[in-house]
């Protein structure tokens, strides 16, 4: 039976062990439409889990994920998922390091992901527009020719928002994007994924409280693989078990 | 730039081989002492059948990071497609004198053709299944391992497991193959006799011209987009998956096409040596073209060529002179090019030349991972 949601990405009693230990633990978050949400918690927390069930890398062990309200995530793979049109940001940088930049977009680049489209695809001048436009609104245009190993972590970190932007997904789960940022390029960051926000339903896993205070969007606080709080950041901060657990005292 | 230059040198070189052999010995034979006697003729074109091998191996593993140690396999199967079509060429020729069936049928006291010997008697059919066999195998072995997810090491072993199997398989005399003398006593191709020098001189053009369209062939593709998810799968397999590509689908394509012209370079090979037989399936040999490859430069086709050619010119001065010496030299060459030569000849013949310009050297688009 599928529950009726309204959800764009609606998780329910989600529960992860791995050799018993328990990475989620009746996890339980939904994300409406065009909404921006900040996930935070401890190292260990379950927000890289979450994201890698919610992405088809890790399979629960009990509990719903949809998208969309009808397509079950916990039984497509990552390549389905993909094309459904949730896009990931890992939090270690992973561009294609032997290909370029402009690569890289091409790669990411939204359309049809067969092999034979891959062999007789030719760049139309849009193609070239959109990448052109991802890459001076990350900051890249200068380094379009380099290669992806030959980029400094920020960077990395910003073709990776770029190649999330031109797959066109319509959730953005984005892992941690401000590590290795200068303070000025983490205030950059924040300020783009607030203007995705609405278009798209934007998920940002951080560590760095004052990027989550810069996004000023709902906060859900994860502890052993549960929620703990959810709310405005003063809210949750203002919450006796997350001072405990997290902000510490 | 360099290593642009490197290449086009290296397809130069191939194509100046084709023109002189095709000047010396097919316009002017008659000016002797600059045509190659067949001899010579022979042994050039086995160089070029390994280094269309090579092509093939790159073009996964230097490409995709399929490293597979099974390749000998589909040579071999291409080069037991062109065996049964010369076989059944022989016709009445045979030991024995039967007019369809080859002698080592007659032999086993075998009533008629087995049906999968049907058709190459038609060189058009044997044409196709140069292509077919090594391609079927290639894409049914594929599929069920890219879509398990089996890779790395354990991809490699299973399919040195693949060729063993089929070396034990083609060593049975039921299996109709000819068993351990596989097949041989060819006498024509085409109807032109095989020993002729003509032929000789046309089977190596053919190998050079195939090498050559093998060449460029895999660089046109690679130069596609479908080159660069390859490559992106090489580098970041799970990355290229999250990014929505069916990652198994590209390697399969890849894996398939490789294993075609791994076939094609056995058809070419076999009717220059005149013999087919088990011993091509044997998990050494499909390891032997590993280190053409990484000795000449992995990731680079045309290192690939030249590794192939540079280690089997090797493999015959010291057969013939040091017999005794030549697997330490093997031995020692690989050993030097996973020391000093990460990139192989070409890759070190790139830095070489970059050096000498007093650039640095910029971190290749083919260096390895």
């Amino acid at each position: 039976m599928i529950p009726v949601t309204r959800s764009v990405l609606y998780l329910d009693g989600l529960s992860v062990s791995f050799d018993g230990f328990k990475a989620l633990n009746n996890l339980s978050i939904d994300l409406a439409p065009g909404e921006l949400r900040a996930v935070i918690g401890p190292n260990g927390a379950g927000k890289s889990t979450m994201m890698d069930v919610v992405t088809g890398k890790t399979r629960p062990d009990e509990g719903t994920a949809l998208f969309l309200g009808s397509h079950d995530l916990t039984v497509l793979d990552e390549t389905e998922i993909a094309n459904l049109g949730i896009g990931r940001k890992f939090q270690k940088p992973s561009v294609i390091e032997t290909l370029t930049v402009e690569e890289n977009l091409e790669l990411a680049l939204a359309g049809n992901r067969s092999p034979w489209q891959a062999i007789m695809q030719i760049l139309r001048p849009q193609d070239h527009r959109s990448m052109n436009e991802v890459a001076s609104r990350v900051g890249l245009t200068d380094a379009l020719d380099q290669l992806g190993g030959a980029l400094s972590h920020g960077q990395k970190q910003w073709l990776e928002i770029g190649m999330l932007l031109l797959q066109e997904p319509k959730v953005l789960l984005v892992d941690e994007p401000a590590a290795g940022m200068t303070d000025s390029e983490t205030l950059k960051t924040a300020e783009l994924l607030k203007s995705l926000a609405g278009e798209h339903t934007v998920m940002v896993v951080e560590h760095d409280m004052e990027f989550v205070e810069a996004l000023g969007c709902k906060v859900t606080v994860l502890h052993e693989g549960r929620v703990l709080a959810e709310g405005s950041l003063p809210h949750v901060s203002s919450n006796n078990e997350v001072i405990d657990v997290y902000l510490g005292r | 730039m360099i290593g642009l230059r490197l290449r086009q040198l290296v397809f130069a070189s191939i194509i100046a081989l084709i023109a002189y052999v095709f000047l010396a010995n097919v316009m002017f034979p008659a000016s002797m002492g600059v045509a190659l006697d067949s001899y010579s003729l022979t042994i050039v074109g086995k160089y070029l059948c390994f280094a269309i091998l090579a092509v093939a191996l790159d073009l996964v593993w230097g490409y995709c990071g399929i490293l597979s140690l099974g390749h000998a396999a589909f040579f071999s199967l291409g080069g037991y497609a062109m065996g049964m079509y010369l076989m059944r060429q022989i016709g009445e020729r045979g030991t024995y004198g039967h007019p369809v069936l080859p002698d080592f049928m007659v032999f086993l006291n075998w009533e008629q053709l087995p049906w999968f010997w049907y058709g190459f008697d038609a060189f058009w059919f044997a044409g196709l299944m140069i292509f077919f066999a090594p391609g079927i195998l290639a894409f049914v072995f594929g599929w069920f391992a890219f879509r398990s997810r089996v890779s790395g090491v354990y991809l490699s072993i299973i399919t040195q497991a693949l060729t063993y199997a089929l070396m034990l398989a083609f060593f049975r005399n039921e299996m109709g193959f000819g068993g351990n003398n596989g097949l041989t006593d060819f006498k024509d191709l085409l109807g032109y006799p095989l020993t002729s020098d003509g032929v000789r001189v046309w089977l190596m053009l053919s190998s050079g011209l195939a090498l050559l369209l093998s060449l460029f062939l895999c660089q046109k593709l690679l130069a596609t987009k479908f080159g660069r998810v390859l490559v992106a799968v090489r580098d970041s397999e799970s990355r290229t998956r999250f990014l929505g590509y069916r990652v198994e689908h590209f390697k399969l394509v890849a894996f398939v096409m490789s294993a075609m012209i791994a076939g094609l370079a056995g058809a070419l090979y076999v009717p220059q040596v005149g013999i087919i037989n088990p011993g091509e399936f044997s998990p050494l040999a499909s390891i032997e073209v590993v280190v053409w490859v990484a000795l000449g430069g992995r990731g680079s086709l045309y290192g690939a060529a030249l590794g192939a050619i540079v280690v089997n010119a090797a493999k015959t001065f010291f057969t013939g002179f040091y017999p005794e010496a030549w697997l330490f030299f093997l031995g020692a060459m690989f050993v030097i090019s996973t020391l000093y030569l990460p990139r192989g000849i070409l890759g070190a013949l790139e830095d070489l030349a970059q050096q000498v310009k007093g650039k640095a050297p910029k971190l290749s688009q083919e260096g390895l991972s």
